[in-house]
């Protein structure tokens, strides 16, 4: 499998405060990727970093083997996109003027949304594409925003807690279809979560972080250890077996259990 | 459609209602044989070519100067009550021309002006990169802080001023288009409507600057050189706008956010609304202040600020719209 994005001695921060240290993996095509880690363990730095929002102290990041120092902001906004957060300010745009705003990097003459109907349809956010943003839930915007990030047809989609202000129903049905489309259409996903069982369900690999470094990086089975687990996130969890998929669940255990 | 052959009709019809009215009324049939006759001597067709006609043309080209600039400092900043006057400018040019008065240097107000807020905005623009390396809210800050600053000095240097000298810094800060030199004001005009056409260029840009720092990155957008580009061209815009006709209030805040809830936020529609209607809502305001109490003329901040607010307490009331 050919390598999409490969991370190598990576330290990274804000201001003058380190967050990330010693980041070194590497991202093969089609992957869906999770990274779990207790908060402020630097998930979401790690993705500004990949997609040229926080500068590199150290270390270099390669996106299909070239540095990515070297690549225009419109060219690498053509290969990656990152469903995060919009300001308020912007909050006035209609959702369809908002969707049609991903294919900018692009310069096409005329942008249809017409032909990403697929994406609208599976996302549920048809009937939302007269309202303006302010007008929707935050599930909703949250639809809209991953949304709009499927529509810069990237090589390698970066999610920020994706499913995070989602019910359970909605939670399966979006990361349903961004495996669909990570798998169809070859996207590699590189993704953060809270929920660790969703993590583990639906990623190949998992990236676990604490205090800034990779704790451990591997299939769910080899991150999602009671002891690993217990270490970093410095609470009493039990692993079982999920019984459909047969891969690792986690319970937290609440205080008045604890012997 | 419908919406621009609307606005383009308003801006002709009150070009043309504009150079009629005056001391001493011009029908159509009349302007039009003046113009062809090209008389000279005439001393009409002098009213008509050096002074109303120049008079349109600079409240046309500083309310959409003003509107325009306003639009982009609000999507720069992310903030809508962002204009061209919460940055420090207003001030900094009524001390260059307060400072000219005083040290009784031999050029005029409008080139004593246009130096002084460009070392002002200079000031700002350094300041502003030294101490955030980000042009964000810390760069309104720091045209507030130097507004007062200026403003303080101003208060200062007035007590050296005589009293006659002291009534036309007062009348210059209260802005107006009385007195206007024909050269300057098509000088102005060519100058502030290049700096909107390739603010226009950037429209598509501005669309995605809007949503963040963040968004606007991964969207491909480089976001620091692009509000640099368009930092300057505000500037030049108010800068000269401002050199023009003093310090006219709110049309920057009142316009654009008017026209943000009539057209949404693409910027290409929204910046070239708000010029129109910026346009021709000073030159309405300028009509008044000329003709309402001839010979006195009324500043027109007077009728920008009571009208403006006014109309724009009543608008937000109504469209429940929030800032």
């Amino acid at each position: 499998m050919s390598i999409v994005l490969s991370i190598k001695n990576l330290v990274t921060g804000y201001k003058n405060f380190p967050v990330l240290r010693n980041i070194n993996f590497e991202l093969h095509v089609g992957e869906f990727i999770g990274i779990i880690g207790p908060n402020g363990s630097g998930k979401t730095t790690l993705l500004k970093v990949i997609d040229k929002i926080l500068p590199i102290w150290e270390g270099e990041i390669f996106l299909f083997n070239q540095n990515i120092k070297n690549y225009t902001f419109t060219k690498y906004a053509t290969l990656v996109a990152f469903a995060t957060k919009i300001s308020d300010y912007s909050l006035k745009y209609s959702v369809e003027e908002f969707l049609l705003l991903a294919r900018f990097p692009f310069r096409e003459k005329e942008s249809y949304l017409n032909i990403y109907s697929q994406i609208i349809t599976s996302l549920e956010i048809q009937s939302l594409l007269n309202k303006k943003l302010c007008e929707l839930s935050s599930g909703e915007l949250q639809r809209v925003i991953i949304a709009q990030s499927i529509i810069q047809t990237p090589k390698l989609l970066l999610l920020d807690e994706p499913v995070s202000h989602l019910d359970i129903a909605h939670q399966v049905t979006i990361l349903d279809f961004i495996k669909k489309v990570s798998m169809e259409q070859k996207i590699t996903v590189l993704s953060t979560f809270h929920e660790l069982n969703l993590a583990v369900e639906y990623c190949d690999k998992i990236i676990l972080l604490s205090n800034g470094e990779i704790r451990k990086m591997g299939s769910p089975q080899e991150v999602v250890d009671y002891k690993i687990l217990e270490e970093v996130y410095k609470t009493t969890v039990i692993v079982k077996t999920n019984p459909v998929s047969d891969k690792p669940y986690v319970f937290p255990v609440p205080m008045m259990w604890k012997k | 459609m419908k919406k621009y052959y609307f606005l383009i009709f308003l801006l002709i019809a009150n070009f043309i209602f504009s150079i009629m009215l005056g001391k001493h009324f011009f029908s159509i049939p009349k302007i039009i044989s003046l113009l062809v006759n090209r008389d000279t001597n005439n001393v009409e067709y002098k009213i008509l070519t050096q002074i109303r006609i120049p008079r349109t043309v600079a409240t046309y080209i500083v309310g959409a100067g003003l509107a325009v600039a306003g639009c982009v400092l609000q999507s720069i900043f992310l903030n809508p009550l962002c204009e061209s006057y919460t940055l420090g400018i207003s001030s900094a040019a009524a001390l260059g021309v307060v400072l000219g008065l005083i040290l009784k240097l031999p050029i005029g107000k409008f080139l004593m002006s246009t130096i002084s807020i460009i070392i002002a905005f200079s000031a700002i623009y350094l300041l502003t990169l030294i101490f955030h390396k980000t042009i964000d809210i810390g760069f309104v800050l720091t045209g507030i802080v130097l507004n007062y600053l200026f403003s303080g000095l101003i208060v200062m240097l007035t007590l050296f001023i005589e009293p006659y000298r002291l009534h036309y810094v007062l009348l210059w800060l209260l802005g107006g288009f009385s007195g206007i030199d024909t050269k300057e004001v098509y000088l102005c005009s060519l100058i502030i409507a290049m700096c909107i056409v390739i603010i226009l260029i950037y429209s598509d840009q501005l669309d995605i600057l809007v949503l963040g720092k963040e968004k606007s990155i991964s969207l491909g957008v480089d976001e620091i050189k692009l509000k640099k580009i368009l930092l300057t061209l505000v500037i030049l815009i108010s800068t000269f706008c401002i050199s023009l006709s003093g310090v006219i209030m709110f049309v920057g805040i009142i316009v654009p956010n008017m026209m943000k809830t009539f057209v949404g936020l693409k910027h290409n529609r929204w910046i070239l609304f708000s010029a129109i209607t910026g346009a021709v809502f000073v030159s309405i305001a300028d009509n008044l202040s000329r003709n309402i109490l001839y010979p006195i003329e009324i500043p027109i901040s007077v009728f920008t600020g009571i009208l403006g607010s006014v109309f724009f307490i009543f608008y937000i009331k109504k469209s429940k719209i929030t800032l």
